[in-house]
């Protein structure tokens, strides 16, 4: 298998890892109301190793796995499939150009990244209850930036030698 | 100029293809869901995690009960007595309700009523809950195979959950009581009053029970039932217990907070009226 190859079916599978510890587990990690979005940190980490291109295939696996459990009523189904494929689109595009293999970096990809996705989907979808939207963008984006470095660190540990490519 | 955009535009054409794919799904989607058609795409994703998902999250469900005492060990003794003490009362109004409806049964054969079977309901495991918190929707594991159909009632042995409102051939989604997409024509069920209203989710543990009249016969502890005006759920279902009652701005009217009879937080499984 090439490296590439083998970059792509490890993103693949932390991927659907983190869809899993998603779904089954995100209601008993609930603290006060406030949930992760396991998936879209780990979409939007992974995107920081694979370009743009690559970026847009994870965050739309991302959004299309997310958005078939979370079943939002009436629309909103594209909304949340487009606003990760962006958001993780965006930060592919980056890692081409400013990338550093940085926990710092990756904390901040991953908080800016949930509120923007959040952001996007709710100017595609706008909420009813500005408030409810308002609380709960913000704890989920609290508990990702919380999440961000150790999910940084297991996802680095898992790719390996493989990331000797972004470094060269 | 021109050689330089080319290129760039091809470099990306993956990453557009994939937004453009997004949108796509979600308009086909949409209108899937408009025409009460199962979406293949949902469907699709839902047949292959649905059971390793059900699975883990039935599994972390169980590991929660079985060490819940670890964390709640204080509060315990004090939870187990408040029950005990619940369970005899409500032994007590169970006796008198048996004794009611002996008596109504009575009644109905001596005026000749035909008895009319009770509706089949299927037991439907909980897949996803609340997966994304701005929703309040769970999705189980009963589908468009099992007989389930858009609108179908939802609910517990406590009360009403929600209703279903899009299928697959082997999963549901359902929209909880609680979401704010949600309204349930309600009526008050005491004997002196039948004030009728909505009651509407806002995404937070009570509901509002709306458009009531300025008149309206309603007091805290009043029982809150679904009217079966609106057609899809039938009549008499448990919605929950009003809380306090406010009269509206200018007093044209008045609305009044429920707690819902079933704990959405706890949901295990649900019964499903197809």
């Amino acid at each position: 298998m090439t490296a590439p190859a083998q970059r792509a079916f490890r993103l693949g599978a932390a991927l659907l890892l983190a869809a899993l510890i998603q779904l089954a587990f995100s209601d008993s990690l609930t603290i006060r109301g406030a949930r992760p979005d396991i998936l879209l940190a780990t979409a939007l980490l992974s995107a920081m190793f694979c370009g743009a291109n690559g970026g847009a295939a994870l965050g739309f696996t991302a959004g299309l796995v997310y958005t078939c459990f979370a079943a939002p009523p009436n629309g909103g189904f594209g909304s949340l499939v487009f606003s990760r494929t962006l958001v993780c689109l965006g930060v592919g595009w980056l890692e081409e150009r400013i990338y550093r293999d940085s926990g710092l970096l990756a904390v901040a990809i991953v908080t800016l990244g949930t509120v923007l996705a959040e952001g996007i989907f709710f100017i595609a979808d706008p909420q009813g209850h500005l408030l409810h939207w308002a609380r709960s963008v913000l704890s989920t984006t609290l508990y990702n930036f919380v999440l961000a470095y150790p999910l940084y660190l297991l996802l680095r540990r898992w790719l390996g030698s493989l990331r000797e490519r972004d470094a060269n | 100029m021109r050689s330089e955009t080319k290129p760039q535009a091809r470099r990306y054409w993956a990453a557009f293809l994939f937004l453009l794919l997004g949108t796509l799904i979600g308009g086909w989607h949409n209108r899937a869901a408009r025409l009460g058609s199962s979406d293949p795409v949902v469907g699709g994703v839902r047949g292959v995690l649905a059971r390793p998902v059900g699975g883990l999250h039935s599994a972390s469900q169980w590991l929660g009960t079985q060490t819940g005492w670890l964390f709640r060990g204080r509060g315990l003794n004090a939870e187990n007595r408040r029950l005990r003490e619940q369970v005899a009362q409500l032994e007590g109004e169970a006796a008198a309700l048996r004794e009611t409806q002996a008596n109504y049964q009575r009644l109905r054969n001596d005026l000749g009523f035909i008895q009319s079977s009770a509706p089949r309901l299927l037991v439907a495991g909980i897949v996803a809950r609340k997966t994304d918190p701005k929703f309040d929707t769970l999705v189980i594991n009963r589908g468009g195979r099992d007989g389930v159909k858009v609108n179908s009632m939802v609910r517990t042995r406590n009360g009403l959950v929600g209703r279903v409102f899009e299928v697959t051939p082997g999963t549901a989604s359902v929209l909880m009581l609680t979401d704010q997409k949600s309204g349930v024509g309600g009526r008050v069920q005491r004997g002196s009053s039948r004030s009728v209203g909505v009651c509407e989710g806002s995404n937070s543990s009570r509901l509002d029970f709306r458009y009531l009249p300025s008149d309206a016969d309603i007091k805290p502890g009043d029982l809150i039932v679904t009217s079966g005006l609106g057609g899809v759920f039938p009549p008499g279902q448990l919605i929950g217990t009003v809380e306090s009652v406010k009269a509206d701005e200018g007093n044209v009217g008045k609305t009044a907070v429920v707690r819902p009879a079933v704990e959405f937080d706890r949901l295990e499984e649900v019964y499903v009226q197809p």
